[in-house]
């Protein structure tokens, strides 16, 4: 078969070029594709008839991380200090958290301890930014490689 | 000057005949490139990235209006109904149901601004259900798929993500931007 369109046969040339350009575009296209994850997140039940958002709270045993523009304040339900991690000049302190979080499991589940639910609540102010939130959310739930808390729940703001 | 195939022919035995035919065969193959192999290449690849692109369940168009946040959140994406909150409007399922300016939503009733997002979300639940009922297949699973751009405000995805409550959306997706450890 011949590819230079003699007589009576089929020229392959210009088809040739469409395949290659359709190679070249989607190689392209693929390349640059985002790789894309989700990241589950428990929102509490808005009102008694809808089944809104599944909830795992506990009263006992619950932390609380709320993002504001001061930085992060860990709050506890049953008793033990607070923490204030306060926003630094290149941004919040996510390290930071990701140690306190740890130190307040490490105690709470220690022998005698109420012990700590997995699932953690974070609570932003309205105007923070969805990538601070992400960004808390990554640094509450795993610990360099060991889980931390990885059920997060987004507290919903009273005005919506 | 070389012996052209009819000058080869005229004085020639049966066997010389063979030899002869062989190598006017030839002669005609070299004038010519053979391109059924590249073609068979070309359209295996073709398919093999047509097939790759299109079943990407993360085939999501990401611009400057829309940068999901980066995340080491490690679950696979899946198939979903889909709330985009971009940087000017607030999309379900590929069509915009309400305008952002500013960071603030556009509206003429500030007090029932989420009102378009209810009704689309819920028709999209009752579109679901009676597809499910009418084909026997699987029941609405609940799950919303929220792909919000990375400036959005906390306070406007609790509002998208209480108005999916509303319409008894029961989990809730977040998708971000693979972070490499």
């Amino acid at each position: 078969m011949s590819g230079g369109g003699g007589e009576g046969e089929l020229n392959l040339v210009p088809y040739l070029d469409i395949m290659m350009n359709l190679v070249m575009f989607l190689l392209a296209v693929t390349a640059n594709i985002v790789q894309l994850r989700e990241a589950p997140v428990l929102v509490p039940t808005l009102v008694s008839d809808n089944g809104g958002g599944s909830s795992t709270v506990d009263p006992k045993g619950f932390l609380t991380v709320t993002v504001s523009p001061r930085g992060f304040a860990v709050v506890t339900s049953y008793g033990v200090p607070a923490s204030d991690l306060p926003r630094e000049a290149n941004g919040l302190p996510f390290d930071d958290l990701t140690r306190v979080l740890r130190q307040y499991k490490d105690a709470a589940t220690a022998p005698g301890q109420p012990g700590l639910k997995d699932a953690l609540q974070v609570v932003a102010d309205s105007e923070t930014p969805y990538k601070e939130v992400v960004a808390t959310m990554d640094a509450a739930r795993m610990d360099g490689k060991v889980p931390l808390f990885p059920g997060i729940q987004l507290a919903l703001l009273a005005a919506q | 000057m070389s012996e052209t195939p009819a000058d080869l022919e005229s004085n020639v035995g049966d066997d010389d005949h063979v030899f002869i035919t062989r190598k006017r065969k030839n002669h005609e193959e070299v004038a010519g490139l053979n391109l059924t192999a590249m073609m068979d290449v070309m359209t295996i690849l073709l398919v093999y990235l047509i097939k790759l692109y299109s079943d990407a369940p993360e085939n999501l168009t990401l611009n400057d209006d829309l940068r999901a946040p980066a995340s080491s959140a490690p679950d696979a994406i899946s198939p979903a109904v889909r709330v985009m909150i971009s940087k000017g409007a607030i999309i379900v399922d590929d069509k915009p149901v309400l305008k952002i300016k500013d960071g603030k939503i556009v509206t003429e009733d500030p007090a029932n601004m989420y009102a378009p997002l209810n009704a689309a979300l819920q028709k999209r639940v009752d579109d679901l259900r009676a597809i499910a009922l009418r084909t026997g297949g699987p029941d609405f699973d609940g799950i919303l798929m929220v792909v919000a751009d990375e400036d959005t405000p906390y306070g406007m995805l609790t509002g998208v993500l209480g108005v999916a409550g509303r319409a008894q959306f029961t989990s809730y997706r977040l998708t971000v931007r693979h972070k490499k450890e």
